[in-house]
């Protein structure tokens, strides 16, 4: 941009907010953006503003339009920008400690792109990515609380709570017969609900993702037969209130 | 272990917790922020009613600027492709939901209408003025919408070069310089034009800044 321009390149926020800008102005002023935080703030009003210009050019989609999109995002893998590899969600060191060096070390910026995978596949890469994505952003919520608790048998549990949303990782549980796995639990008023079979322990730490739980409830640990009970059937290992 | 809890608690029925996300349910007063952040979760039913609340807008931008109707539903499929695959990224801090798509959906039409052929018969007919200003086909239209009294009677405080900059820019995809020729104004002029047309349009409709 020439000098000639700089001094007004303020007055170019309705240009940008409209679109009107030829590609290169338009890169040039977002240049500009990143150093000129009342021009951001001007601009997010007047995008706004123009989203609803088009809000009111509303006209009636053509039926076929939605069954097209709708059987083509099945085959539309989701961007996921930012994702915890589970490999290094299961680490030992505690990561809930360092959530910066967590940020470092566990962000991967996936490529983008269209992926087009076969069904089972894609879910399974889906289901894997959405549960570190989830507890990424657990773990990385500036309101985030933490409680540790010993394990009676070894060991300590960690839980990691965000809103309702809530990461219980354990580490350096002894390890269990092949038979035998920890469960987790999630303990109310109402009894304890199972919150899934996480593995036998041992060098592999523990980790879930839980949703919809509140302040006031205790995550429990016990250990069940390998393939979970519908109840606890042992004493817990590890009764951990959720973090106040 | 409910030993360990339930002593000298009273036993309330709690709903059960499901491990598999088992949000509450989804319905039209979902707020299209909810809708788009169940989106980025996958949640096909939820990218159902939020096609359902945005197509139309969508598609009303999108043939709004192209016109062609073959070529609109096109790119409007696009774009409603695009809400579901970016879904993860969209941040409510930084606007609504409706904005975010509705910028997207305006930046594609945008992208085709300066698509080089398109670009180049364009500036053919910007320089021969075979142009009719669009105003009143905009306010035609907006009639049908139940946006489109305020937008209507914002547009309507605009002084003609606010308004008739505005909705060259926005509703038919030129760009300033385009604007200006078209409207046989210095570009200093035109830029200051939609920006204060904009700002007028901002405080009238009551968008927060």
């Amino acid at each position: 941009m020439s000098p000639s321009d700089t001094h007004d390149v303020h007055t170019l926020t309705g240009a940008y907010a409209t679109d009107a800008l030829p590609e290169a102005e338009r890169r040039a002023f977002e240049e500009h953006l990143g150093d000129c935080p009342s021009c951001r703030q001007e601009v997010a009003g007047l995008v706004a503003t123009a989203a609803r210009l088009g809000v009111a050019a509303a006209a009636p989609a053509p039926p076929a339009m939605r069954e097209r999109v709708l059987s083509q995002i099945s085959t539309v893998r989701q961007v996921s920008p930012v994702v915890a590899r589970l490999e290094d969600v299961r680490a030992d060191i505690p990561w809930f400690r360092q959530p910066l060096a967590v940020a470092a070390s566990l962000l991967l910026v996936l490529t983008i792109g269209l992926g087009v995978f076969a069904a089972t596949e894609r879910q399974r890469a889906n289901d894997a990515e959405q549960t570190a994505a989830r507890i990424t952003a657990v773990v990385m919520d500036p309101d985030r609380r933490e409680a540790t608790q010993p394990v009676s048998s070894g060991g300590s549990g960690t839980v990691v709570m965000a809103d309702d949303r809530a990461v219980f990782h354990a580490a350096g549980l002894p390890e269990l017969p092949s038979d035998r796995a920890y469960q987790l639990w999630r303990i109310d008023k109402a009894g304890a609900h199972s919150l899934g079979v996480l593995g036998r322990g041992g060098d592999r730490s523990l980790q879930q993702f839980v949703e919809h739980v509140d302040s006031a409830d205790k995550l429990g640990l016990t250990v069940e037969p390998s393939a979970g009970s519908k109840a606890p059937t042992t004493t817990p290992v590890l009764v951990l209130p959720m973090p106040a | 272990m409910r030993a360990a809890t339930a002593s000298n608690e009273t036993v309330a029925h709690m709903p059960l917790l499901r491990r598999v996300p088992a949000p509450p349910a989804l319905n039209e007063r979902t707020s299209p922020e909810e809708l788009l952040a169940r989106v980025a979760l996958g949640d096909v039913p939820a990218f159902e009613l939020l096609y359902d609340r945005v197509a139309s807008t969508v598609f009303g931008v999108v043939r709004r600027m192209l016109r062609d109707p073959a070529q609109s539903e096109e790119v409007a499929q696009e774009v409603m492709i695009e809400v579901w695959r970016t879904a993860t990224r969209f941040d409510a801090d930084r606007g609504s939901a409706s904005t975010w798509i509705l910028t997207m959906a305006h930046r594609r039409a945008i992208d085709r209408v300066r698509s080089s052929q398109a670009s180049h018969d364009r500036e053919q007919r910007v320089a021969h003025r075979d142009h009719t200003p669009a105003y009143d086909d905009v306010v035609e239209q907006v009639e049908t919408h139940l946006d489109a009294e305020q937008v209507r009677r914002c547009l309507g405080q605009l002084t003609d070069l606010q308004r008739e900059s505005v909705t060259l820019a926005y509703y038919n995809g030129h760009t300033y310089r385009e604007v200006a020729e078209l409207l046989d104004t210095p570009l200093g002029t035109v830029k200051t034009r939609l920006r204060d047309g904009l700002i007028r349009l901002r405080d009238c409709m009551g968008v927060e800044s």
